[in-house]
């Protein structure tokens, strides 16, 4: 596949105009051009603006063709009756890449709308000039310091986003952030009246820094070509999909039984099925399944160990697990002869699996790290999930100091395992402590260790990554 | 492409119909590929007789017209006939009904079909949607197409990895795998079915839905018993 050179432009450009950048300091402080600054962009940023003559320490011109050097993208957020004039004025320029911030197209559904985004249209046929949005958020990459909201994190990741929608990403990008996650490249393109997710997805493929992909969609106007761009890309780097909008749609008069049998569900069902791309159904769960696909490597089955309390803590959780398609099973009883030795000596802990192995109110027991590698050894398990539940002692004594001890011997541990682990440490019933567990598992995150703070979040994803590993198993 | 597919299609747009009948869409999915039924059209109640006969009864005589879609709703359909006499009766029942209940139908004929043993009921269909183009349809057919809703779909042009996924995702799959001392059934028969349909999905951009329905799977090959094709 050739390399859109143009969506280079788009991502890496040496230089940026700000069209309709504000006159007034304090506004554009917080706007497109105070924001590149703050940023760190180290191009060359051209404000527009025909009354201004200096905006934040730069030299303002009139329009793009004022401009003496090149530009080679622009940021338009100015009226949208304006923007067809803008976008002749930057062909004239030769800037290849315009991302149109600006709404009140179609999507308003007034006529007046409707007739820009006819005339926008008729501008890029003429080929000249591709178009990132209208009404859309444009480009993040920390790499060269070019984003939409400076709360995002500076440092450079492997994650790539291809998105409709920029406000759900202004919500995500943080708690993936928050979650360790570090991203590469960002779009969000809005309605796509030119560059769609094809595009996108087919440029991310073949981006270097770019190892996963995460999607939000609502429609493609070339479904087709986004399907295979999909099929395509997740043999090689895992595809995650929040699909907007999935509800059946009113089906009209149709005379087969075919036709009154596919609803959009049913049809996005099989994309799922035949790219092999990982489905997610919240922005929340988007976050939680990056985080597994990230951090895990390869999971070489479904069959789960389960390290936690005993009672209905594991059953529950050998419950969830099994409703979602992984697997319990019993350890071997070679494993159990030893762990029946490193277990306490009191009755009950069930070292079947799932296993309980002293975690108590010293923190984890000297005995944590040998149970979790034991787990990890028998030959009828391929993932392991340690549960920890601190705040049951913080009553007795622990705190940040032994959840900080707790959470270091897991990450020592996991380097030496022979399995993929997976730590859920649950939030416990007060701030403090909380702030605590959060911590600890902020701690094992940024140490590449994939942490969740529920049970069920963890197990969604575990059972979703195992399926994408037999999928790309399958061929 | 196929010429007498290209026919079939090219005839009926135009005397612009967008419904083949159920004889030209038989045709059309045999010159696929695929094994149908022997139907022939018969014009007047001699042929009807003498075609039952050609072909061994019993036979089945279903109502020819492209504008009776649903044939049961002009009692248009008569099963199970052995003799002669029972085909002559059944012939001039279903002119009958079908002259009084579509009086504006051009009536072509009816169609004599041998009984096809009978099988495991599939449906296979098609239809164009919206984002994805031609997606084929596999499910297993009779109740449980009309409540359990339990069919698979797959976007085409598919591979032979998602033909065999379409029909193992089915709920009813047990049911194809012999279940309970019922015959397995030859999936890689309707495997290679849903690619031979792949294709021609791919290559006749005017067929705008269809279905194969019933087929009847058995552990050796498949009947498509009744079909449907709409044109653009």
């Amino acid at each position: 596949m050739v390399q859109d050179l143009n969506l280079n432009v788009a991502f890496d450009p040496q230089s940026i105009a700000v069209v309709g950048a504000s006159s007034d300091d304090k506004t554009e402080k917080v706007a497109w051009v105070g924001r590149l600054q703050e940023f760190g962009f180290k191009g060359k940023i051209y404000p527009i603006n025909p009354k201004a003559s200096v905006i934040l320490g730069l030299k303002a011109y009139p329009s793009v063709k004022a401009v003496p050097e090149t530009i080679d993208y622009a940021i338009v957020s100015i009226r949208s009756s304006f923007v067809p004039g803008v976008l002749r004025d930057c062909i004239a320029k030769g800037i290849k890449v315009v991302h149109i911030f600006t709404a009140g197209f179609a999507e308003t559904g007034m006529d007046e709308g409707k007739k820009l985004q006819e005339e926008v249209i008729s501008i890029i046929k003429e080929g000249k000039i591709r178009i990132i949005g209208p009404n859309c958020m444009g480009i993040y990459n920390p790499k060269t310091g070019l984003t939409f909201n400076i709360r995002f994190s500076r440092e450079v990741g492997n994650v790539g986003i291809v998105s409709q929608t920029g406000a759900g990403m202004m919500e995500l990008i943080p708690h993936a952030n928050a979650r360790g996650v570090r991203f590469s490249k960002v779009v969000s393109y809005g309605n796509a009246l030119d560059l769609n997710a094809p595009e996108f997805v087919e440029y991310l493929a073949n981006d270097n820094d770019t190892k996963y992909i995460f999607c939000y969609v609502e429609g493609v106007n070339d479904g087709y070509r986004f399907f295979n761009a999909v099929r395509d890309c997740n043999r090689t780097k895992p595809v995650i999909i929040l699909k907007g909008g999935l509800t059946e749609g009113g089906s009209g008069a149709v005379s087969s039984h075919t036709a009154s049998l596919a609803g959009s569900e049913l049809v996005w069902k099989a994309f799922f099925n035949q790219t092999g791309a990982i489905q997610v159904d919240t922005l929340s769960e988007a976050v939680e399944q990056i985080v597994a696909v990230e951090k895990l490597a390869e999971i070489k089955g479904r069959r789960i160990g389960i390290v936690a309390r005993g009672g209905g803590v594991g059953v529950v959780a050998t419950d969830t697990c099994e409703r979602v398609g992984l697997k319990v099973p019993a350890l071997t009883k070679e494993t159990r002869l030893e762990l029946a030795k490193i277990t306490p000596a009191e009755a009950g802990s069930s070292i079947r699996n799932p296993v309980e192995i002293g975690l108590g109110r010293f923190g984890v027991s000297e005995y944590y790290a040998k149970g979790l590698t034991l787990v990890a050894d028998d030959p009828n398990i391929d993932v392991v999930m340690a549960v920890l539940n601190p705040h049951i002692y913080t009553q007795e004594g622990i705190g940040a100091k032994e959840i900080d001890q707790s959470a270091q011997v897991l990450i020592d541990t996991a380097k030496t395992l022979s399995k993929p682990l997976v730590v859920v440490m649950t939030l416990g019933d007060s701030i403090d402590v909380i702030g605590m567990e959060l911590h600890a598992t902020e701690t094992m995150l940024n140490a590449g260790l994939p942490a969740f703070s529920t049970v069920e979040a963890a197990i969604v994803a575990i059972s979703k990554t195992a399926k994408y590993w037999e999928f790309r198993r399958s061929f | 492409m196929n010429n007498v597919i290209k026919q079939i299609i090219d005839k009926a747009k135009s005397e612009n119909r967008n419904l083949l009948t159920e004889i030209e869409a038989k045709q059309v999915f045999k010159e696929t590929g695929l094994q149908v039924t022997d139907t022939r059209l018969a014009s007047n109640k001699k042929d009807a007789v003498a075609m039952s006969a050609e072909m061994g009864f019993p036979v089945v005589l279903k109502i020819v017209s492209p504008e009776i879609l649903h044939k049961t709703e002009a009692d248009g359909v008569k099963l199970n006939l052995k003799t002669a006499d029972e085909v002559a009766k059944a012939f001039d029942e279903i002119m009958a009904s079908a002259k009084e209940k579509f009086p504006n139908a051009n009536i072509h004929g009816v169609a004599v079909q041998g009984m096809a043993k009978s099988g495991l009921e599939i449906i296979i269909g098609m239809t164009l949607d919206a984002q994805f183009g031609p997606v084929l349809m596999f499910g297993l057919g009779g109740i449980f197409v009309e409540v359990m809703k339990d069919v698979s779909f797959g976007i085409t042009p598919l591979t032979k990895r998602d033909a065999g996924e379409m029909i193992r995702s089915i709920k009813g799959y047990p049911l194809l795998n012999g279940f309970r001392g019922t015959p397995k059934i030859d999936v890689a028969n309707l495997e290679s079915w849903l690619l031979k349909l792949s294709d021609f999905a791919q290559t006749y951009p005017d067929v705008k839905e269809f279905d194969l329905n019933p087929v009847f799977a058995y552990s050796q090959g498949a009947m498509v018993v009744d079909a449907r094709i709409i044109l653009k």
